[in-house]
């Protein structure tokens, strides 16, 4: 009885680690949820890069400790995420990384170098950016939710 | 440069043996020489089998990895790269088409495909989902990779309530979940890319690396550009899109039933089935019996509120 009883809680602990993992960021910037529902209160922001460590599941979303809540899970990967420490590109528009995407393919340097070679587009990149601009906040969109009587 | 120092060691002389003399000091040293030139000789020989070995090793062991990283990059483009081309391709959408700058009727479009996308199965993308309206008399909409996404004036028109734009919406909210831009890039462009991810190694690109990226950079953007505005994606693709876009806008609370009524619309119009904005679609009728069919089985209809319907007329009348 008494093995029962150790082994127990051991093997709990066990599940528990086997389920905790290590992770990166791999958007720009992602609120960490009070519940695992994007309408929920924030309770706070991670950028791009962030480590965590996810705990319990449930659906696409995540356990976070630090800060303690959810995160959804398509935020997140697995694979190591590189930053550029160089910020030179980042803060040339506002709309773009507050840390410059490094390593492998396109970011932002190449980005920089497409528009020089296509002048034409400078007017329809203004446009991409000016969307990228357009944030709804979620007490607003859960206004929007709720005078819509959108059942969930 | 290992193998330029083994070509060195491989046209490196040795000097001619010089004539050997009988007797004294000379013979001595002549000997001597003639061992020394012998050691050298077999050193040389040696280094160079050694420098072989290891040369040929080494080059083997770069193959290996240097085949591993081009298949790794090449099966994966990164959250943050998908977003750089996706906002290439929404410049050439924007190019082709201007951008309708309404705030309430672009803020209106933000929040019912807000809601959609995050009832998807992807909703964080790197640089988040953004909506607009573009100016264009067809019928249609387009989604960038990342989650730009677009729908014409001309949709807005045929459009009747905010369920059935929740629909749609949702139908190109699954093209980004389902990555099907990205997967519009050409093999040979996406081994491109794979090479540069596998040479390099520092954190940023040199002026000249940057340079030609850029070129692999334009072939990429051009090929999902070309599936977005002009060739469409599969039947297939648009198949998955319909049954994961009426699953979004339903969990969402909308009632999916929008687009089967949308599409009866098209099909009364004569708008769809094979020519036109929707010619990349699958017929209408086959999409209409699918999305019902996918309704029924997951149980998707939800309650319509005339609020919604309402406050869409209001707003794109603005348009």
């Amino acid at each position: 009885m008494r093995k029962v009883v150790l082994t127990v809680p051991l093997l709990m602990l066990l599940a528990a680690s086997a389920r905790a993992a290590s992770m990166n960021v791999q958007v720009r910037e992602v609120d960490v949820k009070s519940q695992p529902n994007y309408l929920s209160s924030s309770v706070g922001k991670l950028s791009y890069g962030s480590k965590v460590e996810t705990g319990e599941e449930q659906g696409s979303w995540a356990k976070i400790s630090e800060p303690s809540g959810w995160i959804s899970k398509s935020a997140i990967t697995k694979h190591s995420v590189k930053i550029d420490a160089d910020k030179k590109y980042a803060g040339k528009n506002v709309s773009h990384d507050e840390t410059a995407l490094a390593g492998k393919g396109f970011n932002p340097q190449v980005e920089a170098e497409y528009k020089k070679q296509n002048p034409n587009l400078a007017v329809a990149f203004e446009k991409v950016d000016w969307m990228e601009k357009i944030i709804i906040p979620v007490p607003e969109l859960n206004a929007f939710a709720a005078a819509g009587k959108l059942e969930r | 440069m290992r193998l330029r120092q083994q070509a060195n060691l491989k046209d490196k002389k040795i000097p001619p043996h010089p004539p050997l003399r009988k007797g004294g000091r000379g013979d001595l040293e002549d000997h001597m020489k003639k061992y020394i030139i012998l050691f050298v000789a077999a050193a040389s020989f040696l280094a160079i089998q050694n420098a072989r070995a290891f040369d040929i090793g080494s080059a083997i062991t770069t193959a290996v990895i240097g085949t591993k990283k081009l298949a790794d990059a090449a099966k994966e483009i990164t959250p943050g790269e998908e977003h750089y081309i996706g906002r290439s391709v929404a410049a050439m959408v924007i190019n082709k088409y201007p951008v309708v700058v309404n705030d309430a009727l672009t803020n209106y479009v933000n929040k019912v495909g807000l809601l959609v996308a995050y009832a998807s199965e992807r909703p964080e993308t790197y640089g988040r989902y953004h909506f607009a309206v573009v100016q264009n008399n067809e019928p249609n909409a387009y989604a960038c990779p990342g989650g730009f996404i677009f729908v014409t004036t001309g949709l807005l028109k045929e459009v009747s309530s905010e369920d059935q734009l929740a629909a749609v919406l949702g139908h190109e909210v699954a093209h980004v979940a389902h990555r099907d831009g990205i997967n519009a890039i050409k093999k040979s462009h996406w081994t491109d890319l794979g090479f540069y991810a596998a040479g390099e190694a520092a954190g940023r690109f040199s002026p000249s690396d940057v340079k030609e990226l850029a070129g692999v950079f334009a072939n990429v953007v051009s090929d999902v550009g070309k599936k977005v505005l002009e060739s469409g994606y599969s039947q297939s693709d648009e198949k998955k899109a319909d049954e994961a876009g009426v699953r979004y806008a339903s969990s969402a609370g909308y009632d999916p039933n929008g687009i089967v009524a949308f599409l009866e619309d098209e099909v009364a119009k004569g708008t769809t089935g094979g020519r036109g904005p929707f010619a990349s679609h699958p017929k209408a009728e086959s999409r209409i019996k699918l999305v019902k069919a996918e309704i029924e089985k997951e149980n998707l209809s939800r309650q319509v509120a005339e609020v919604r319907t309402n406050r869409f007329r209001q707003t794109v009348a603005l348009k």
